[in-house]
């Protein structure tokens, strides 16, 4: 099987080429890889490998009928060369075979989507030398927030991502169900207020990828998308540098409008940004320290943690920050912002 | 004069009239989607006039309710399923074309409104499922079966009578959706809590959720009226394995009507619930669990897809 996917997958990544070029020729390479069979990651490529496995294993049951259906049609015509047997209903081979071959079909189906539906289960992490990145993903009507707890920075139009390095995504939503989708790395995966769901993805090549909502919520829907950008390490650092020097502030008033009903396009507007196109980079910092969790559970937002610490500190507080040592919400914080996050609550409800 | 409008027509003003918007705001693009609504508001005021006129110059309205609307004959029944199924479909073809167009256009915004096309593809959703292929499947069954085993009738004729009428009182509704505007725009699944109140407030997911649950009742009566005369009404000598073919397909799809709708009219039920009582079943606050609609759609959806 492996040998054949082999040689189905060589010949297939000439047609993703002819593919992409044509995209390129009609929509503009800006506008970044869209589909999961021209895949950019061992996730997507692992399915469309399973895609179109499953296309020529039920290739085997149906070409046959498709192509002796006319063939079958003509022969046994009214005044056709084929034998006219008015009393003929059985032949065991041909029972055998109808029976047969599809029964094996549906086994070996049901044995290759159940290994495989393990082993692309979206929560299982990737096998890689290298720790994972975290990122955390917010759905807004009609926007994405990218939280980088670890770098403690956040960015929106555009999700970050370096290459050869697999990425743990943490996803909720702070309105409606929406669904995160990234075709080119592959796995689409429902993200719910008040509840978090994981994936985990890795892009193997450098690049824009389109990404988007998937499912529908509300008017501005279709303005919902967004770019990977897929870039070496170096220039990771360079953009956690240029987020961390020149990013905004996200602040009450800032994660206000957030919550409000508007596009990526609309919230650059809002920030002052002019000229402002799809699948530019907005980056946020600092921001407020544990943000993605009091989203997903409807707490208070740490607002004094937004206070900007001595630059010397830095690095210690990103230290801090990395997830394995989460701060610790000191208690006298919670009750400082306990009536901002009724305020919050409110909004949410209108 | 405001308290008596509100007594009489609650929520229901001039904007509910579907080219209100071109009215107030006489943009090109506005104009643009209020001559699509209202041209198709147009259609199905006139054509119910039509109908009634025809039928009056006729002469036929004793006809028409003797015959056919108060009939229990089995074959009526599923002409008159058939009807509905037929004129369902063509407004779904009409909005499919209207789909297409956009979409062929639609790169940077295209000539319908983003709520214009979110209602175009509820109702085509909801149509397409509920208000033509089920129907017209339930017409053929209703018509066929009876036919090929030897029964006289269905099992039990009257409800059979009311299955009809639930499932032409929700096409209605959903008719009447296009002259008093807005259809919801939550999708044929219409999953929450996008179409919750705090979500969407307005009247469309209301006239979906009658719409469906009237459906689906409908359907829950129809599958259970197919099976038990499959399994009582055989003529003498019709075994089982001497069905014809479509019986027997005609039976398994009574089945999976019997257990796969009953989890839609109950989802559709409990968000009525949280949109009229406020109750918290799909909201994401207060308890509620949108997974829970999203389970009883598919224990419903899955078994709909066999049909």
């Amino acid at each position: 099987v492996s040998h054949s996917l082999q040689a189905i997958r060589t010949a297939l990544r000439c047609r993703a080429l002819l593919a992409a070029s044509l995209a390129a020729l009609l929509g503009g390479c800006s506008q970044g890889s869209i589909s999961f069979l021209d895949p950019q990651g061992p996730i997507a490529q692992a399915q469309r490998d399973h895609f179109w496995f499953v296309v020529l294993m039920t290739l085997i049951v149906v070409a046959p009928v498709i192509l002796q259906t006319p063939f079958i049609v003509w022969r046994y015509r009214y005044g056709g060369k084929g034998t006219y047997r008015p009393h003929w209903d059985r032949s065991r081979w041909l029972d055998i075979a109808m029976w047969g071959i599809p029964v094996a079909v549906v086994i070996v189906l049901a044995v290759v989507l159940w290994r495989e539906t393990h082993q692309l289960d979206p929560y299982r992490p990737l096998e890689s030398d290298r720790q994972p990145l975290q990122v955390q993903v917010v759905g807004f009507d009609w926007k994405w927030l990218f939280i980088y707890p670890e770098q403690g920075i956040a960015s929106m139009g555009q999700l970050v991502l370096p290459e050869d390095r697999p990425v743990a995504f943490q996803l909720t939503s702070a309105t409606v169900l929406q669904t995160f989708f990234i075709p080119a790395l592959g796995s689409q995966i429902d993200v719910m207020n008040r509840m978090v769901t994981k994936l985990h993805l890795q892009a193997d090549n450098t690049g824009r990828f389109q990404g988007k909502n998937m499912q529908y919520n509300g008017s501005g829907f279709h303005r919902q998308r967004f770019m990977t950008q897929v870039v070496d390490d170096a220039q990771f650092d360079d953009f956690v540098a240029h987020a961390r020097r020149d990013g905004y502030r996200l602040d009450r008033q800032r994660f206000t409008q957030l919550n409000e009903k508007s596009d990526a396009t609309d919230f650059a507007a809002m920030l002052g940004i002019k000229n402002y196109q799809h699948g530019d980079l907005m980056a946020f910092s600092p921001i407020p320290s544990q943000l993605f969790d009091a989203i997903a559970h409807h707490a208070p937002i740490d607002w004094t943690s937004l206070t900007p610490s001595p630059p010397q500190n830095r690095k210690a507080m990103d230290e801090r920050m990395s997830p394995s040592n989460p701060i610790p919400v000191p208690p006298d914080a919670e009750e400082n912002t306990h009536d901002e996050a009724e305020d919050n609550g409110g909004e949410k409800a209108t | 004069v405001s308290d008596i409008w509100n007594v009489v027509f609650g929520r229901l003003g001039w904007d509910a009239l579907p080219f209100w918007e071109a009215v107030r705001d006489p943009t090109t693009f506005n104009i643009i989607n209020g001559i699509i609504a209202g041209g198709a508001a147009g259609m199905v005021v006139l054509g119910a006039l039509g109908v009634v006129i025809l039928v009056t110059w006729l002469g036929k309205w004793k006809y028409l309710w003797s015959e056919w609307l108060t009939s229990p004959d089995h074959k009526k029944i599923g002409i008159m399923f058939i009807i509905i199924a037929m004129v369902m479909l063509s407004r779904a073809i009409i909005e499919a074309v209207f789909m297409r167009a956009q979409q062929a256009v639609g790169l940077d915004g295209g000539f319908l409104s983003p709520e214009h096309f979110g209602e175009f593809f509820t109702t085509h959703g909801t149509i397409m499922i509920f208000f033509m292929a089920m129907p017209f499947l339930t017409g053929i069954i209703n018509y066929v079966m009876p036919l090929q085993i030897g029964a006289r009738d269905l099992s039990f004729p009257v409800m059979n009578q009311i299955s009809l009428g639930l499932t032409a009182a929700g096409a209605a509704i959903v008719m009447i959706s296009l002259v008093l505007a807005p259809f919801s725009t939550g999708g044929w699944s219409g999953y929450p809590p996008y179409t919750e109140l705090s979500y969407s407030p307005d009247a469309g997911v209301d006239y979906w959720i009658w719409a469906v649950t009237l459906s689906t009742l409908s359907s829950t009566l129809t599958g259970i009226n197919f099976a038990v005369t499959i399994y009582k009404k055989r003529a003498p000598g019709m075994k089982l394995f001497r069905m014809p073919l479509f019986t027997w397909t005609a039976l398994s799809t009574a089945i999976l009507m019997i257990f796969g709708m009953p989890p839609l009219t109950v989802a559709t039920a409990l968000l009525a619930l949280d949109r009229y009582l406020d109750f918290h079943m799909f909201t994401s606050d207060l308890g509620g669990n949108m997974m829970n609609y999203i389970n009883l759609f598919w224990a419903f959806g899955h078994p709909k897809s066999t049909f």
